[in-house]
């Protein structure tokens, strides 16, 4: 039943109320910003496979892959956010805004993830191709 | 209207139909091998990272304009999966086509040599 469908819904929105901007917002639970804490292991593990893959990458087009990703997410996370989609809780991030939309967003979720899933790619593509160079060679 | 599994479906999954439609016979079996582990390397990162943020309550969902259509996998939404699993194909196909489009038009000098 639509308006009912998730556990984690509908216990806060009563919580939930506009601001001037027409953003959605809501505050529950203890300060901390977990939307920025949560990130950093992945970064590290990201650390290890950018130094992996760092000769193999094609960074015209992972750059115009960034640049066109943040644009587009840029665009429909102000959408989703001020349609009520995602609703962010002001105690689990850093605070400012653009647009309405977390700085972690811009910061952190536009270009590392996207780096993070070629760059695994790239690992799995040069591991296949050593593989198979090596039953080639055999 | 589902508005927000339609924004997903509308940003992620239909573009990266189109362009693995476009570079399907434009890439070699070990770049579609390897693509295809990476999304089975992703899956289950992309679900335990939502249940990690939803569990840490850094969002939630309004409903009040759109609702969601009411389908979940223990207590997520799946419009949150559309999303954070459409994400990863998505990237992935965008960069492979950037990628083909460097090789064939902008930097085709330098691969030529």
């Amino acid at each position: 039943m639509p308006g009912n469908s998730s556990a984690f819904v509908w216990i806060i929105k009563p919580l939930m109320k506009r601001d001037l901007k027409g953003v959605f917002r809501y505050a529950r639970g203890a300060k901390w910003p977990a939307w920025f804490i949560l990130a950093l292991p992945f970064l590290i593990i990201y650390v290890y496979v950018y130094f992996k893959t760092r000769k193999y990458i094609n960074w015209t087009a992972a750059l115009a892959m960034i640049i066109f990703s943040e644009i587009m997410l840029t665009i429909t996370e102000h959408i989703c956010i001020t349609r009520g989609h995602w609703v962010y809780n002001d105690n689990r991030i850093l605070g400012p805004r653009i647009w309405g939309i977390p700085i972690e967003e811009p910061l952190i979720y536009y270009w590392i993830p996207q780096l993070f899933v070629v760059f695994t790619m790239l690992i799995i593509y040069n591991y296949l191709r050593k593989r198979a160079r090596k039953k080639g060679a055999a | 209207m589902p508005r927000y599994f339609l924004t997903d479906i509308l940003i992620f999954w239909l573009p990266a139909v189109i362009i693995y439609l476009f570079l399907r016979k434009k890439t070699n079996s070990l770049q579609k091998k390897a693509f295809w582990i990476n999304l089975l390397i992703w899956c289950p990162v992309t679900f335990a990272a939502e249940y990690l943020y939803l569990w840490a309550d850094i969002w939630n969902f309004s409903e009040e304009f759109d609702p969601l259509l009411g389908i979940s996998i223990f207590g997520a939404p799946i419009e949150e999966f559309a999303f954070w699993f459409g994400a990863p194909v998505f990237y992935t196909m965008l960069y492979m086509l950037f990628d083909y489009l460097d090789r064939k038009y902008w930097h085709r000098r330098k691969y030529a040599r």
